[in-house]
């Protein structure tokens, strides 16, 4: 595994994507190509899980987004280059690493409740 | 022609631009020149090489080899043409690849024992319902009075995998010359920790 390690090393995100959390609602931007064209895409959606995989090259998250009725899971690997940055929007309050229980709600209950920080108690958290 | 022995260490990823590469990685520790064969003397020009990493019983006869040259004992001795230093000590190291962008591997595949048809042959099989008595049995394997016999060639169960395959023109991703390291696009055959040669025209 360390050989492996070492070969995947140059490949690994050299600044970090920024921190998110298992049920944080996040904008996913990556970098997509149109032709000759090079835009950057946002895709919104709950962070269901983050796996670490095989070595760190591997890691991935999936992010969870219902569109017209109809879920939608993308996952993107932690490390690659075409995601550019990861803005969360609104901290997630769950008690699981992975929010698989999702896919079987429906409306109002996929809804994950917002984590509220008490700043003046923790003003280290945020 | 070079031709160099190191085993698979395992697969990963790396990204290249945008794209992400498969790779698998070969770790090549220098082979060392046991022998030098010369036409004149041996029937053909070669070299002797030891290769992978300590077996656990050596003959003597085999030991014995390794001393003369001053080699420590490996688990293989492979022959392989002339190339790099012609002596024995000498060390074949992956810089004999760096000027190449393809190569071809030749590897062992994974052995998978005594198997049925359908591993073997990709046979179809048979239902798994519907009263049917044989599940992953080949079925007929010949004609009735008129041939009376089994064609010679039939594809039937038995020992599987442990060949020799050979994999063509595989890019080379990079070289690490300080690992003793060759990176390769895509899959190749056998297992983690499997010897593997490694040849290019």
């Amino acid at each position: 595994m360390d050989l492996l390690a070492h070969v995947a090393q140059s490949s690994l995100r050299k600044e970090a994507l920024g921190a998110f959390a298992v049920g944080d609602t996040v904008n996913v931007h990556t970098r997509i190509k149109e032709g000759d064209k090079e835009r950057v895409q946002v895709f919104n959606g709950t962070v269901i899980a983050k796996s670490r995989g095989q070595g760190p090259i591997n890691a991935t998250f999936t992010v969870r987004r219902v569109v017209a009725g109809e879920g939608v899971e993308r996952i993107f690997p932690s490390h690659s280059p075409k995601v550019v940055q990861v803005e969360v929007v609104r901290k997630g309050a769950v008690r699981r690493a992975k929010l698989y229980y999702l896919r079987d709600r429906v409306g109002k209950a996929t809804k994950v409740k917002e984590l509220m920080v008490n700043e003046a108690v923790a003003p280290a958290a945020k | 022609m070079a031709v160099l022995y190191g085993t698979k260490v395992g697969m990963t990823r790396v990204f290249d631009g945008d794209q992400v590469v498969p790779v698998t990685v070969i770790e090549c520790t220098p082979n060392e020149v046991v022998q030098v064969k010369t036409k004149d003397h041996d029937g053909a020009d070669a070299l002797k090489v030891a290769v992978g990493a300590r077996k656990k019983n050596t003959s003597k006869a085999v030991a014995g080899e390794f001393k003369k040259a001053g080699v420590e004992l490996r688990s293989f001795l492979k022959e392989v043409p002339v190339q790099g230093e012609a002596k024995a000590g000498a060390k074949l190291t992956v810089s004999l690849l760096d000027a190449a962008k393809l190569c071809n591997i030749i590897g062992w595949n994974k052995g998978r024992g005594f198997a049925g048809v359908m591993k073997r042959h990709n046979f179809s099989g048979h239902k798994a319902t519907h009263g049917t008595m044989g599940h992953r049995t080949p079925g007929s394997v010949g004609c009735r009075m008129d041939p009376g016999k089994t064609f010679k060639g039939q594809r039937m169960a038995g020992r599987f995998g442990s060949e020799q395959t050979t994999i063509k023109n595989l890019k080379i991703v990079s070289i690490d010359a300080e690992k003793n390291l060759v990176i390769v696009k895509g899959a190749i055959p056998g297992p983690n920790g499997g010897l593997i040669a490694i040849t290019q025209n």
